[in-house]
């Protein structure tokens, strides 16, 4: 049931997201769908005991892939759908516990934390990254067969 | 058609782009495409966050021609990039006359895709899912979704802010703060202490809708296609916004734990 509610929730912030960011309003639903299933990979992979970075990476690879694929079909940007689908994976909570530690003194626990956030934030960065660097090598490859078969 | 108004459509067109938060190689892109629909060969458009520099030299016989633009202000709306996107794919087909382009960019650059009715509904409900996302219990809802809503009106009704950088995360991230602490700091005294509020969710629930998404993932594209500049400069923007954001929570904080 948990799950559930989590993923139900992942897709109302990134619905009202993408809204604050003013996608179109067609991409609206299938946005929240990318996030709701970026959300559901790092959910699984963190139960099968994967560590939050690793399982940031997968969700944010999958986001990436999905948006490439329903930017390709509805003829808008890549960047429109993922905007908006990354926010449930941002390490909200991790990197105010760090704050928090600070403001209290706790010096060590709250290196560790941020840390820790930075390293997620640099894993769903590694993997949007990953997957729109394939995207280009894609694009570049077809472009060049499509100029030498005219 | 002459060169410069071509020049002109070109230009505005990655105007409108860059302003609502394009990438800087889809500015460039669709600077090229204008510009080779409307027969101008030898462009080079250089694209910055904060400018745009176009130049046309042809080989034959005219002169150069060049423009430079400022962009002081920036904001967010990606529908504005696809509606540009698509336009530019469009009078790349060749149908469409200069006075045409020109007359559409203008409805495109006025156009709002969701007014500020939407924009707060969106911004309560969003803030009050992620409340519950971070693990907040059902009592936090309607305070998540009421102080994500002030949060946002009131940096709406603060339109001065937009004129220093950083000023609106900071004051953001300090009066949802403020008002999540005030909110449940009030019904503990009035209400008893048979309910748990945790001010932490709500005040990071909103927070959720300020995060720099748009800029975070331009830098990370624009590093990719190597347009090195514009990538080292929105990551820095991205930094300095997140830092504003907790800057603005966390000053509140310490003063509150503090007293």
């Amino acid at each position: 049931m948990a799950i559930t509610g989590d993923l139900i929730y992942s897709f109302i912030v990134t619905v009202a997201f993408g809204l604050l960011q003013q996608i179109p309003p067609k991409t609206l639903l299938s946005a929240g769908l990318i996030g709701v299933a970026g959300r559901a990979i790092f959910l699984i992979c963190s139960y099968h005991g994967q560590a939050p970075t690793m399982a940031s990476f997968l969700g944010a690879v999958v986001i990436a892939v999905l948006a490439e694929i329903m930017a390709r079909w509805q003829k808008v940007p890549v960047s429109v759908y993922v905007v908006a689908s990354f926010i449930p994976l941002v390490p909200g909570l991790t990197t105010y516990e760090a704050m928090g530690d600070f403001l209290r003194g706790e010096y060590t626990q709250g290196i560790a934390k941020s840390t820790q956030a930075g390293l997620i934030a640099i894993a769903i960065a590694a993997g949007l990254a990953v997957v729109s660097s394939i995207a280009r090598y894609h694009k570049a490859v077809a472009n060049r067969k499509h100029k030498k078969t005219p | 058609m002459e060169r410069y108004d071509v020049l002109r459509l070109a230009m505005t067109a990655g105007e409108i782009m860059l302003v609502n938060g394009g990438e800087t190689y889809r500015v460039e892109d669709t600077i090229r495409r204008i510009c080779q629909a409307g027969r101008l060969t030898g462009e080079e458009a250089f694209v910055t966050p904060t400018g745009i520099f176009l130049t046309v030299d042809d080989i034959k016989g005219e002169p150069p021609l060049s423009m430079v633009r400022r962009i002081p202000v920036r904001t967010i709306d990606l529908n504005k990039i696809a509606r540009v996107n698509d336009f530019s794919r469009r009078f790349a087909q060749g149908r469409m006359t200069v006075q045409e382009g020109m007359e559409e960019l203008a409805e495109i650059r006025k156009e709002v895709t969701y007014n500020e009715r939407w924009t707060l509904a969106a911004s309560a409900v969003g803030a009050a899912a992620s409340t519950m996302l971070l693990g907040g219990g059902v009592q936090d809802l309607a305070l998540g979704a009421l102080v994500g809503f002030s949060t946002m009106a009131f940096l709406h009704r603060l339109t001065m802010l937009q004129t220093t950088h950083f000023l609106k995360e900071f004051v953001g991230g300090a009066f949802a703060a403020i008002l999540s602490l005030v909110l449940v700091k009030f019904i503990g005294i009035f209400g008893g202490q048979v309910v748990f509020f945790q001010p932490d969710k709500i005040i990071l629930g909103t927070l959720y809708l300020l995060v720099p998404g748009v800029t975070l993932t331009n830098a990370i594209r624009d590093l990719i296609s190597g347009d090195l500049v514009a990538g080292v400069v929105r990551g820095i923007d991205a930094l300095l916004v997140a830092g504003a954001l907790a800057g603005g929570s966390g000053f509140v904080l310490a003063f509150w734990g503090g007293s």
